[in-house]
């Protein structure tokens, strides 16, 4: 069993050494060419105007959580879908679409949640609430 | 093909509490039911899951041995519901949580509970992974909830990175005793284990790296740093409730994990779980010596009473598990009334030490029912904390640990000096400002409530030594 271990060692060890290997054989034979347009970032070809670095509107991280957590969900509905005709011939069925629906069932309490929380909305409402000045 | 669906009618408490929890969440988005109080069906659901958990009897083994019913998470269930209850009291009276988020808060808390009670009778892994993550998860966004401490939302980031790196660590250590044994319930591990891979490196590497995951709901020490910063920026009642509900759940799902063990095995588990008893009691009275913020130094002080728990944890026998039991009502008592004090005199939400001073002057009862609290976590002996600790001890010392022994009783020495020194910033230091009262006289009698049952106990402790022989694994 020990063995086993030590072929999967030796393979990470080849697996990395492979890598290594080969920036290093690319640092010592690749040509130094370095002038200013290289460093510049990519932008289809055109010019870069104005930095980079600005602060984005929380809509988006919103817009992408909601989305990874149902994209998921989905992902997960897949292998169930796959392989339900197989589980309908053996009985298993009913005992399959219920477990599936209350997964469904939990993520839909979510979604609810989210939807009449405004969660959704692109544009939110201000809401004017009385707080204290923050220290 | 639904044959586990009877099982349900043994965990009507979580059945409660499920409906609870959709309850809370769903219910602001119906109008009729937004306009309901939040807080009294909290409370009235609390009731009613500790009225029905009172009522089962008898062991169960369901739902194919992923869970286990007992006397034992039974009676830690109702511990659950009576803590859920008093932070409850205290959120009142605490203005660092908007009060407009009553029903999530709701929601997140019945989700941690539910939790809880699953991770007290988790008899499989995956069962406990679950359902340190159901209370995980609604603890970190209870942390960020701090309205008043703009840095909740650093200290909540820094629990959620810890606690996730911890739960890796956790699945791959019980991946490792999936491997070695095949199964992933409690029974079959220890057996499959057996007694030829006791001493060998990956023995220890799993049961190690699974201990991680759970010492680090404890906040037992490699896995502390999470602590002092969560619990220093939280929310003042989330924080007590922090200090005492997961790390409760935490040392229940150790101890039954740890239960079923073969006796070949017995001596290296509690000898790793010495070690981090050891550690964890040393780091948290010497860290605790430097702090100037009161409730970063409470955090400390949970983390070394951890470690002394942890202490009952790792004899491995029904002694130890009882000490555990007789010790956790009464570390209840004292952190709760300990942090209520603290949210009835701290005003502005300035919690550095120095703003305590001379408190006893405008508070006199207030300050006596700390002061009993304080001296009762520091094992002082008219009070209920030393019995406790003194019965921790004497589990360890009919075992035979004495190295450990010797580390608590260093400890207790050492705290001493930081809970005392809180009496006397609150006693003997001249008032740098004025203690504005709160205008209810509620608080008050909240901690001295906590403080009245220590110093009975302290003294006739037989009736709560009664009830710790009810907590029976399997039983």
């Amino acid at each position: 069993m020990l063995f086993n271990f030590g072929v999967a060692l030796t393979f990470l060890i080849v697996m990395a050494g492979f890598v290594a290997g080969n920036l290093l054989v690319q640092l010592l034979l690749s040509p130094h060419n370095n002038y200013d347009a290289k460093k510049m970032p990519y932008d289809c070809g055109e010019e870069p105007v104005g930095s980079g670095y600005r602060q984005y509107n929380l809509r988006f991280y919103l817009v992408a959580l909601v989305f990874v957590i149902f994209d998921v969900e989905i992902a997960f509905m897949y292998p169930v879908t796959a392989v339900f005709k197989d589980l309908t011939q053996d009985g298993w069925g009913l005992m399959a679409f219920v477990e599936i629906a209350i997964f469904v069932l939990i993520l839909t309490v979510a979604f609810v949640y989210t939807w009449s929380e405004g969660g959704l909305d692109w544009i939110r409402e201000q809401v004017k609430r009385p707080t204290s000045p923050r220290e | 093909m639904f044959n586990t669906l009877p099982h349900l009618a043994h965990l009507p408490a979580h059945l409660v509490l499920s409906l609870g929890l959709l309850f809370f969440f769903l219910g602001k988005t119906i109008p009729g039911i937004k306009k309901l109080p939040a807080t009294a069906i909290f409370i009235a659901m609390l009731a009613l899951a500790a009225a029905l958990e009172a009522s089962e009897t008898g062991s169960h083994d369901l739902f194919f041995g992923m869970v286990q019913t007992d006397s034992f998470s039974r009676l830690y269930n109702q511990l659950y519901f009576i803590v859920s209850a008093l932070v409850v009291v205290m959120l009142h009276f605490s203005d660092e949580m908007d009060r407009e988020n009553d029903w999530e808060n709701y929601g997140l808390l019945s989700c941690l509970i539910l939790g809880m009670m699953f991770m007290t009778s988790a008899s499989h892994l995956l069962m406990a992974v679950i359902a340190i993550e159901m209370v995980s998860i609604p603890s970190y966004l209870l942390v960020a909830l701090n309205r008043k401490n703009p840095a909740s939302k650093e200290a909540s980031m820094k629990y959620i990175l810890f606690g996730s790196f911890a739960t890796g660590v956790m699945l791959y250590g019980m991946s490792f005793l999936f491997g070695m044994t095949g199964s992933l319930t409690f029974a079959d591990i220890w057996n499959g284990l057996g007694s030829e891979s006791v001493g060998t490196p990956i023995y220890y590497l799993a049961i190690g790296f699974t201990l991680a995951g759970m010492s680090f709901k404890v906040a037992a020490v490699p896995f502390h740093f999470w602590c002092p910063d969560a619990y220093q920026a939280a929310p003042t009642p989330i924080t007590a409730f922090l200090s005492v509900a997961p790390k409760v759940a935490g040392l229940t799902l150790m101890m039954r994990f740890f239960a079923d063990h073969l006796p070949v095995q017995g001596d290296s588990l509690t000898q790793m779980l010495s070690i981090v008893a050891i550690v964890t009691m040393v780091v948290g009275s010497f860290a605790a010596l430097k702090q100037t913020d009161i409730k970063r130094l409470l955090a400390y002080s949970s983390i070394a009473h951890a470690g002394f728990l942890m202490m009952g944890v790792a004899v491995l026998n029904t002694d130890g598990r009882q000490a555990v039991f007789f010790y956790i009502p009464i570390y209840i008592l004292m952190n709760l009334g300990a942090f209520m004090a603290i949210i009835y005199l701290a005003q502005d939400h300035d919690y550095k030490i120095s703003a305590f001073n001379g408190a006893v002057k405008s508070n006199p009862l207030l300050v006596t029912a700390f002061a009993v609290c304080t001296l009762s976590l520091a094992g002082i002996p008219p009070f209920a904390g030393f019995v406790g600790k003194f019965y921790l001890f004497k589990v360890a010392m009919e075992k035979g640990l004495y190295p450990m022994i010797l580390a608590a009783g260093i400890s207790t020495v050492v705290s001493l000096y930081f809970y005392v020194s809180l009496l006397k910033v609150m006693i003997i230091d001249q008032e740098a400002r004025t203690f504005s009262p709160l205008g209810s006289k509620v608080p008050v009698v909240f901690v001295s409530l906590c403080a009245l049952p220590l110093v009975f106990l302290g003294l006739y402790w037989v009736p709560l030594v009664n009830w710790a022989d009810k907590v029976r694994l399997f039983q």
